[in-house]
């Protein structure tokens, strides 16, 4: 999280990895609904993000 | 290379990174074996699966890479974050385009890459592909399996000194294209010494010589030393002392292990030697112009010969890691160069190709015909008109002048040499792959890849091709370049 509104979501959870953009987006999706600011950190050849490039981030 | 290891991982571990398949006691064993391909992108390493835009890599590649901890942590918390700084490797990739010299539209242009890519793969906020990341990094002569992985990313920094200086010094000589073309020279030079150690290749053959840092003097001219030093090279290769050389590329390469990359440069340039580092160890390769006066095998065959006097007999600090030699400087008079590092050169190069004794010996049978005697020597020891004139000369002394027959006699080489020195360019398929990665190079990236030490997309990445044209065309570089 980055403050108590706004999170950023990677896919690279050890236990509930997304399989796909899809998966990942639906999740931020989710978040969202709840109210939060939500940023999506993306894929990197096929594998979910660890590391944040900003401008990249895609926001929900 | 690559992280830490520990001490021993247990057998659960890699049973786990290698999978029950790979067989041995050690990590490296394991990995030799795996059938497991692990997948690269630009920060994260995990395990490959079938249609991945990642790049794929043998179990032994990423080992040898990334280390067993990071393999592990990439199997068991896949993916592994493999950059330890955010800034790369935009940093590595700006910093090396600009210590060359070029601008964005530059690199561009040369690497047909639209500027937008490189631009994203200059910028840390951005993520880009692998792909594009690695063929820019090839392009600059870097070592792009350590990109995001080590600041700098393995490029030589005193090359890329050396090509800056170079530019500046002449630019008619040194064009971007010509910075580009020599920086991804080197990578290929580095790239063929570590899989010639790799696929068990190598020729003890280099070891055998050792700088001669003699250069003359009034009393023993620099081009009595060359001469001195293409007889003893002829010794310690096990060459007869008055045999023609069959094949400069083949001695080169196959004789003494040394990279022989052929490139189109500017039309000026003949060629140059690169003297540069791989994994810590030193790499040393002839680059050779397949434009301009090089297009004919004789003059090319004198070229790789000057450039070899260099690389064998030259301390370090006169090869600069990067020595560039214009066609103005190697098809000359040895005994006229002003320069006796270069005069050194081009006495080897001659007096290599072309023994006196067996010179004088086989025009002695044709002083009455001097035209027809010229045409014997360059047909029997592979050399150019120009060079067999001067070598002729020299052979009597000087008490013979054959500029006044010169014109009579025929230039071009014979069908039986132009077949064995343009053996691995002109004839290599698939012609997607670009001169400087044919012949060699192309063999042993093949004889990796079908050991199961390099990935089939490696094997496509070093040879810039598509995985279509390599599955048609393995076998073929395989029969013919293979190691």
């Amino acid at each position: 999280m980055k403050n108590a509104t706004t999170l950023y979501l990677s896919g690279a959870s050890g236990r509930y990895t997304p399989r796909s953009a899809q998966g990942l987006d639906e999740a931020a999706k989710a978040f969202r609904a709840a109210g939060y600011r939500v940023g999506s950190l993306g894929w990197d050849d096929g594998y979910p993000r660890k590391i944040m490039r900003e401008d990249d981030v895609r926001w929900a | 290379m690559g992280m830490s290891q520990p001490a021993s991982p247990t057998r659960d571990d890699l049973d786990l990174v290698f999978g029950l398949d790979s067989v041995g006691a050690t990590a490296e064993a394991r990995a030799r074996t795996s059938n497991r391909l692990f997948g690269r992108g630009q920060d994260h390493l995990g395990l490959y699966r079938e249609g991945m835009p990642a790049r794929a890599l043998t179990a032994w590649e990423a080992y040898r890479t990334f280390g067993f901890e990071l393999l592990r942590e990439a199997v068991v918390d896949e993916p592994a974050v493999i950059t330890t700084d955010a800034s790369e490797p935009a940093r590595t990739l700006r910093y090396r385009r600009r210590s060359l010299g070029l601008e964005l539209d530059d690199l561009a242009r040369l690497t047909d890459l639209p500027v937008e890519i490189l631009q994203r793969a200059e910028n840390e906020r951005q993520g880009s592909s692998i792909r594009d990341l690695e063929h820019i990094a090839q392009a600059l002569g870097l070592d792009e399996r350590l990109l995001a992985l080590q600041p700098g990313a393995g490029g030589d920094e005193r090359l890329g000194v050396r090509l800056r200086q170079l530019a500046g010094v002449d630019s008619n000589h040194l064009t971007p294209r010509a910075v580009v073309r020599f920086a991804e020279c080197a990578w290929v030079i580095a790239a063929q010494t570590r899989l010639t150690r790799l696929v068990g290749a190598s020729s003890a053959a280099l070891a055998r010589f050792s700088p001669d840092e003699r250069y003359g003097d009034w009393r023993r001219p620099a081009w009595e030393l060359g001469f001195e030093l293409a007889r003893k090279t002829r010794k310690l290769l096990g060459l007869s002392a008055s045999d023609p050389i069959p094949s400069m590329r083949d001695l080169c390469e196959r004789g003494l292990g040394v990279p022989l990359v052929q490139v189109d440069l500017p039309k000026t340039l003949a060629g140059a030697t690169i003297d540069t580092l791989t994994d810590d160890d030193r790499a040393r390769g002839i680059v050779v112009n397949i434009e301009g006066a090089n297009q004919s095998e004789w003059v090319r065959r004198m070229t790789i010969a000057h450039e070899l006097g260099h690389l064998l007999w030259d301390p370090e600090d006169k090869l600069h890691r990067l020595s560039v030699d214009a066609y103005d400087d190697i098809e000359r008079d040895a005994e006229n160069r002003r320069d006796p590092v270069e005069q050194r050169a081009n006495a080897f190069a001659v007096e290599f190709l072309a023994p006196t004794a067996a010179v004088r010996q086989l025009f002695e049978g044709y002083r009455d015909r001097p035209e027809v005697g010229l045409r014997a020597v360059m047909v029997r020891f592979g050399i150019s008109r120009t060079a067999a004139r001067f070598h002729v000369e020299n052979a009597y002394k000087r008490a013979l002048q054959l500029q006044p027959v010169e014109a009579l006699v025929a230039a071009a080489p014979t069908d039986e040499w132009k077949a064995r020195e343009s053996f691995g360019l002109d004839w290599f398929k698939p012609e997607s792959v670009p001169p400087q990665r044919r012949g060699r190079f192309a063999g042993l990236v093949v004889a990796a890849e079908r050991q199961g030490l390099l990935s089939e997309d490696s094997a496509c990445s070093y040879l810039a091709v598509s995985p279509a044209d390599y599955r048609a065309h393995w076998r073929t570089i395989q029969s013919l370049y293979g190691a």
